[in-house]
């Protein structure tokens, strides 16, 4: 029996067409790659939010909450006081925060918005609280929230909230497609 | 009318300036209701402001102001809604109506003019936040420079009459 032979003899011969399939998938990636590149950041967008926004656009909702009273904004939980601090309690409830209440949370909501608008270049925010599954009603809580904030920070800047800080904010909100401050 | 310049405060943002004025100062064609005073916060009472915007093609003159009322969220609503309908603002916008929250838009037969008021009273609060802004928009047009050319030839017939 010659088999070992044989095998001996087309082992070389089966190598060769293994390493041209393999040369020839290859050239076929590298022909459609661009093509597949050009549309995929497009597919992507369209698709899904980037990895971490909806934990970014949670904890924005939780500080907005603080400017308003504990409401829940855009269907996000609401901002819940410590049950045994009752002068907190109702500091957030009739928004009587001060000056530097509002300093620290909007330099929080700032630092926020800033990642989402990196992690969703070109975005606008009701396209992003769309993407999130926001319905319109909440979309426009969680906007007027934020453009509310932008205000109170304007108005709270003769008490010592950070000008530069308060203008931070709004030219974030720009960025974010939401645009009319007035 | 604006009275005692100088003896306010005066926040520059980027191109735009805020002023702050007293509550004798708010605009007589948005009524105030006698229950609201201003809204307090731990570090005083937030003054009304006169918002000014230098936008490209448009200056926007914003008069806003932070109010509070100890009447319950619908009292307020419906005694606002009454006060501006009597002061012309006719047409009423509802932008967001939930439980405890409500804003709307005001307009009447003067373009590029609106009132915004919302109102919070959240669960537990013992008074209703009044948050009022009076918006009027003035179309701008940045004025156009005169060319030189058109200077030049109307100095040269001149000239050239002197040095005959």
């Amino acid at each position: 029996m010659n088999v070992s032979k044989s095998v001996k003899v087309n082992a070389p011969k089966n190598l060769v067409v293994m390493n041209v399939v393999i040369i020839a998938l290859i050239a076929i990636g590298l022909i459609y790659a661009p093509t597949i590149n050009l549309t995929s950041p497009q597919v992507f967008r369209a698709a899904s939010l980037a990895p971490g926004t909806e934990g970014l656009l949670k904890q924005t909702a939780a500080h907005l909450s603080k400017m308003q009273g504990g409401e829940s904004i855009g269907g996000f939980p609401g901002f819940e006081p410590p049950d045994d601090d009752e002068k907190y309690k109702q500091k957030i409830k009739n928004k009587n925060y001060s000056a530097q209440d509002v300093n620290d949370w909007v330099k929080e909501i700032n630092n926020f918005l800033k990642q989402i608008i990196e992690k969703n270049p070109g975005m606008t925010l009701e396209e992003i609280l769309t993407k999130q599954g926001l319905t319109a009603e909440q979309i426009e809580k969680f906007i007027l929230a934020l453009k509310d904030t932008e205000l109170m920070a304007r108005s709270m800047a003769t008490f010592g909230v950070d000008t530069a800080r308060a203008l931070a904010l709004r030219e974030l909100l720009i960025q974010l497609g939401v645009t009319t401050l007035w | 009318m604006v009275k005692n310049f100088g003896q306010r405060s005066v926040v520059r943002f980027k191109s735009d300036v805020l002023i702050h004025i007293s509550l004798d100062e708010w605009p007589t064609d948005v009524p105030l209701l006698n229950t609201f005073t201003l809204h307090e916060i731990e570090d005083g009472v937030i003054r009304p402001f006169w918002h000014i915007f230098l936008e490209p093609v448009e200056t926007v003159e914003m008069v806003a102001g932070h109010f509070q009322s100890p009447l319950g969220l619908e009292e307020v609503i419906q005694s606002c809604d009454e006060a501006l309908q009597k002061a012309g603002w006719n047409s009423k916008e509802t932008v967001v109506a939930q439980e405890r929250w409500f804003s709307f838009r005001y307009t009447n037969s003067t373009p590029n003019k609106y009132v915004d008021i919302n109102f919070r009273r959240p669960d537990g609060a013992t008074t209703t936040k009044i948050q009022i802004r009076r918006v009027i928009k003035h179309p701008y047009a940045p004025p156009v420079e005169e060319k030189e050319e058109s200077v030049e030839a109307s100095v040269e017939p001149a000239l050239e009459e002197a040095t005959k």
